[in-house]
């Protein structure tokens, strides 16, 4: 049976109940996606190996089982695409760098092997901008697949440093993705591609077999059309791992046994719109409206701590560290872009005390938000200062008159989650983001903000033309 | 010319003339082992930085990589002076805490 042209904007959900139907098979959804992976990601440099063969295979095994009655659970028969920054047996995992093309790894990370047994089907490894942007790019062509182009406007930029999985489930070419965030990964290419993206606490999804840019700062996370597709990923690729020590012992389900439900206690950040441009600022203010009903909104500053100085430091040390091979074997010099080439240099000579004080400075930053955040479910922001820039400006150049709050580096170096949900549009018809922070492991607060945000407005069913 | 390569090239002269002091042996530095050392005292910290970087990759880096190391050192300098600012007492540890490991089974 053929697949409905809407199913490329359909939720997990809707997608899972359609096959369970009987409406198409696993095999036609993993087709369906693979043309689109094709037709629209490709274009728009998302790609890095389409898996065809291995997503065929995994779809009708996905059949074969639906048929014996073993179901298993919601992410049975859907299919997804990786950042290729995940390690997959047998399928070259490039990093995004030129001089990694052909790199095989020979194991599945913990996150593949997870989606693999909750039934979900690999249709793609996607696109990222190269080293996952430790080596301090400054422009959209950092990556060798090309600049990431923005399903919403083509001369715009996808976002980075998961560049793939923003614009792929974008455009509706994978139901989901996996991306990862260091500092910005998730949260800048869901929110500049119009879609919802999940950055989970440190710690809450196994890091094994992901290419390690900042062993204490990198996390994996979902990107999906809603909040409870991000629920419904997350819940698959939880929980602890023998084979990443910093993985918590936590557990995590969803849908949680008791669910939040409004009022939301919500905080806002103080000056938060102080640089943003006019229509960040515009939905960003709708948004909290929109939301008044369901909550008691407080607005609140961010303790005075060098969020910046400190993520900054630990991730350039731990990069130097994971990279200086990179550098010294002279293959540094075959990156796309070329501040990559030399980014990294600099970095090798950062004392080591400067390092251990940063991470010294850490503890007191996470108790210190842990505190701020405590009355709350969650705190709102505009996730980006702006809309996605041009794809032939530097950042620098496009950015130099906006900037958030230090809020981004002060989430990362503590850890903490968040959600980014699409508010509306702004210039050159780009999506901006709304985001909801929250304490460690609350990502159940913030998912249910989110949900309620997502049953009230429609943003995140509005589609870029085809 | 920008006050970094006059540094640079004062690094550049005192360091040939240590080198040649040690391989030669000339009065420099035989007779006073100091005279390099002194001299190294007047070159600004960023300066013997970025004489490391370069040595990294003498063949690569050019003039125009090594103004915008230039510019990255100075972030990473400004971060550290920021760094051992801030109020730290002796109980204050690392984030990421070190433990014992075995393997089980």
């Amino acid at each position: 049976m053929a697949v409905p042209a809407n199913a490329a904007w359909a939720t997990i959900r809707e997608l899972g109940g359609l096959l369970r139907g009987g409406e198409y098979t696993a095999a036609e959804l993993a087709e369906f996606f693979l043309d689109r992976l094709e037709r629209l990601a490709k274009p728009l440099n998302a790609v890095v190996t389409v898996t065809k063969a291995l997503a065929l295979d995994q779809a009708r095994q996905a059949d074969a089982e639906l048929r014996a009655g073993r179901d298993r659970g919601p992410l049975h028969g859907i299919p997804y695409g990786a950042k290729d920054l995940l390690a997959t047996r047998g399928i070259a995992t490039s990093w995004g760098a030129a001089p990694l093309k052909e790199q095989m790894i020979d194991e599945d990370a913990t996150v593949i092997h997870r989606l693999r047994e909750a039934g979900a089907v690999l249709i793609a490894k996607l696109a990222m901008v190269e080293i996952a942007g430790g080596l301090g790019y400054d422009q959209a062509h950092a990556s060798f697949t090309g600049p990431g182009l923005n399903p919403f406007n083509r001369q715009a930029w996808s976002g980075g440093s998961s560049s793939g999985p923003g614009s792929a489930v974008g455009i509706g070419a994978v139901p989901f993705a996996i991306g990862s965030e260091t500092w910005g990964s998730i949260m800048t290419p869901a929110c500049y591609c119009g879609i919802t993206g999940l950055r989970p606490t440190y710690g809450r999804v196994s890091r094994h077999g992901a290419m390690a840019l900042s062993w204490t700062m990198d996390k994996l996370g979902p990107m999906t059309r809603t909040a409870d597709d991000c629920g419904l990923v997350l819940a698959a690729i939880a929980g602890a791992d023998p084979l990443d020590p910093t993985c918590s012992q936590r557990e995590y389900s969803y849908p949680p046994d008791d669910p939040h439900r409004p009022p939301f206690r919500l905080a806002v950040l103080k000056d938060a719109t102080e640089r943003v441009q006019p229509e960040v600022k515009a939905n960003y203010e709708a948004a909290v409206e929109r939301l008044a009903p369901w909550a008691t909104c407080t607005e609140i500053d961010l303790p005075d701590l060098p969020y910046g100085t400190v993520s900054g430091t630990i991730i350039s040390c731990e990069m130097a560290a994971a990279f200086e091979g990179l550098v010294k074997s002279g293959d540094i010099w075959e990156m796309t872009a070329p501040e990559d080439r030399w980014g990294a240099h600099a970095a090798l000579f950062i004392p080591a005390k400067d390092y251990i004080n940063a991470q010294r400075i850490r503890r007191k930053i996470q108790q210190a938000i842990d505190a701020w955040l405590a009355p709350f479910d969650a705190l709102l922001a505009p996730t980006l200062a702006t809309v996605a820039g041009p794809i032939d400006k530097p950042f620098s150049e496009y950015h130099r008159r906006w900037g958030s709050r230090e809020l981004g580096g002060a989430e990362n170096a503590a850890g903490i989650p968040a959600i980014t949900v699409p508010n509306g549009f702004g210039e050159r018809g780009l999506p901006t983001g709304l985001k909801f922070v929250g304490r460690a492991f609350d990502e159940n607060r913030i998912l249910a903000v989110a949900r309620k945000y997502q049953e009230i407005t429609d943003w995140h069913r509005r589609r870029p033309e085809e | 010319m920008t006050p970094s390569d006059i540094h640079r090239r004062a690094f550049v002269r005192c360091l040939a003339g240590g080198a040649a002091g040690l391989t030669a042996g000339t009065a420099a530095s035989a007779d006073d082992p100091k005279a390099a050392t002194a001299d190294l005292s007047s070159v600004p910290h960023i300066e013997l930085l970025l004489e490391l970087v370069r040595r990294v990759d003498p063949e690569q880096l050019q003039r125009e990589h090594l103004e915008q190391l230039h510019g990255d050192l100075e972030v990473n300098l400004q971060r550290s002076a920021r760094l051992s600012a801030f109020a730290l007492t002796n109980a204050d540890e690392p984030a990421p805490t070190f433990s014992a490991w075995r393997l089980e089974g």
